[in-house]
């Protein structure tokens, strides 16, 4: 199936040594609870852009982009514009970035204490915490399985190489923080990008560009160039991703730290400037391998015979056949085999209007979706290279870990359990703090990547637990930071309709669209801190008193 | 312009500038990641 081998694995572990390495290289100079989460803000253009991007690519960020390119075909393509038009937006006028980075803080939500209260801090944090911990445990899950079909191992040893992992990422990030995150990212970005460009051209090599064109003309039903009219897309979904791409470049833990360690606002601008490049290819490059894998099995696919007889018996049969042997064939990669009866099941029932058996082929057809990817990269990259691919993606992933370990951690620890606590805490029980819930958050991620079933499409889970603290923050900081009259009432009113809304996608039985929950989540966050702040004035500082 | 054509010029206008981006990083980050620990060990130092 894969011509994974010893080579492979040589090439991937001494590229994981070396970033050890550099992670415990500097473990000397953090020094101060500043060092630990800022890196003393010493963080230069170059450096802190290799930080951001391979803090924001994992190997999961491959998988789920691949999988929406897999099944929007083109159309996905928007989103890398969207990012890239945010990202360089927000780089040009520092909105949001260069006010926080005056004010001199080292979480996101410490600043909502400066200007309202520490109980706006300590709901922030909580609601970061959760969604952010949510986020980031089905990680491991989705990763697992995709180096089992890259390396060809038996899936339960991969368990162990997910826990090699996140031990890795835990050591250096518990022990050298931001400091080690620098260092490491660097050497990670290096090899996660040459891996990127040589997968790429692989990609192209085993498809060619008018062969994906062709694809998605052929298998998505009409759809897959023009997001405007995809159903699954659309207006509503361009609109809610604007918004959340501009609260992930501005209050997004992981990222803002980027900004937060830079050496002044103007490096931290810049930083978002050449990372908006970086964050389109972030985009467009997997999800071009996602339509590479629907070109590539398609090609592939065995002419079956036309069933005949009524549509209705025709479905009940397809339906058995998947059934009975949908799941050995996709643990096969034998993608060719069941993509055809599935495309077919959808038409009939299409045709048919049957919503039971549209939703079942839409299921498969995500699941497909998900594995095609790396089952393709199994079949095409010969020896040495898969090693080159598993490297970068192990550097991806370790990145990814360690960032969000130290984003995450930072606002438990500063933003919730520090508060909570009710006293003021010096800086090195502080310190001590941030590191044992570093600890502890591994060992959460550990855990619910185990037990957890992602629902739907990962994509759509990973950007509803990101949308569950994501409008409230921002326009809370937004308010905070240019309106004068932003209220206590209105940021407290801001956080509960906004997570409420959010929550919404997560129970079933409401049935509210990703887009619909998402969209409502921004509309009903910024009139609560309006309505909130109108109504109840109350105590609050002013933008111009919140500095450093 | 044609949905085809247009997104197969965002394709390769991402992918010529990730490339570009990447090794301008490569080359750029070895002299920043020594100023950073220059600077990290002289404030050991002192």
């Amino acid at each position: 199936m894969t011509a994974f081998g010893p080579l492979d694995w040589t090439i991937a572990g001494i590229a994981l040594l070396l970033t050890l390495f550099a992670g415990l290289y500097v473990r000397r100079s953090v020094g101060s609870l500043e060092d630990y989460l800022v890196a003393h803000r010493g963080m230069g253009l170059y450096v802190g852009t290799a930080s951001l991007v391979s803090t924001e690519i994992g190997i999961i960020t491959y998988a789920y982009q691949a999988q929406f390119g897999f099944l929007a075909g083109f159309s996905a393509f928007v989103t890398g514009l969207i990012t890239f038009v945010v990202c360089l937006a927000v780089g040009s006028s520092g909105f949001v970035i260069s006010r926080l980075r005056e004010a001199g803080i080292m979480t996101v939500p410490e600043y909502l204490e400066r200007r309202y209260a520490s109980g706006v801090r300590i709901v922030a944090g909580v609601l970061m915490a959760v969604g952010g911990s949510l986020n980031l445990g089905i990680f491991p899950l989705i990763e697992a399985r995709f180096l089992a079909i890259l390396t060809g191992l038996d899936p339960r040893h991969v368990t162990w190489v997910m826990a090699g992992l996140l031990a890795v990422a835990l050591v250096y990030t518990a022990v050298g923080g931001m400091v080690s995150l620098l260092l490491t990212n660097y050497v990670q970005y290096v090899i996660l990008a040459t891996a990127t460009v040589v997968v790429t051209l692989a990609c192209l090599r085993a498809t060619s560009w008018s062969a994906m064109t062709a694809a998605v003309h052929e298998h998505l039903d009409g759809r897959g160039f023009d997001p405007l009219t995809d159903p699954d897309l659309g207006i509503g979904f361009i609109l809610w991703q604007l918004l959340l791409w501009t609260a992930l470049m501005t209050v997004w833990q992981s990222v803002a730290m980027r900004s937060f360690s830079a050496r002044d606002s103007a490096t931290g601008r810049r930083v978002f400037t050449l990372t908006s490049v970086l964050f389109l290819g972030r985009a467009v490059i997997p999800m071009a391998w996602g339509i590479a894998a629907l070109a590539f099995f398609s090609a592939g696919a065995p002419r079956a015979p036309e069933p005949t007889g009524e549509r209705a018996a025709q479905m009940q049969e397809l339906e058995a056949t998947l059934g009975r042997d949908f799941r050995s064939h996709v643990d096969a990669g034998e993608i060719g085999v069941v993509l055809p009866q599935v495309e077919r099941l959808s038409r009939l029932a299409r045709e048919t209007g049957s919503e039971a058996h549209a939703a079942s082929a839409r299921e498969r057809r995500e699941e497909i979706g998900m594995v095609a990817m790396p089952w393709m990269l199994a079949r095409i990259l010969p020896t040495g290279l898969l090693g080159l691919a598993l490297a970068g993606l192990l550097a991806a992933s370790v990145s990814t870990y360690a960032g969000y370990f130290l984003a995450w951690s930072a606002v438990i620890a500063q933003d919730v359990v520090g508060p909570a606590l009710g006293r003021e805490l010096d800086g090195r029980t502080r310190l001590w703090l941030t590191r044992t819930c570093v600890f502890g958050l591994t060992v959460f991620i550990a855990v619910w990547s185990l037990v957890y079933q992602v629902p739907g499409p990962a994509y759509f889970y990973l950007q509803v637990t990101a949308n569950l603290f994501m409008a409230p923050t921002l326009v809370t900081i937004v308010a905070g930071l240019y309106w004068g009259r932003a209220s206590r009432a209105g940021a407290y009113l801001s956080f509960a309709l906004g997570a409420g809304t959010s929550l919404a996608y997560l129970i079933p039985s409401l049935q509210v669209g990703v887009a619909t929950a998402g969209n409502l989540s921004w509309g009903l966050s910024a009139l609560g801190m309006i309505a909130g702040s109108l109504l109840s004035p109350g105590p609050a500082r002013p933008p111009s008193e919140v500095r450093a | 312009m044609s949905a085809q054509l247009f997104w197969h010029v965002v394709f390769w206008a991402s992918f010529s500038a990730f490339t570009l981006v990447s090794l301008l990083i490569a080359v750029k980050g070895v002299a920043e990641i020594r100023l950073f620990l220059r600077e990290l060990r002289s404030r050991d130092r002192g």
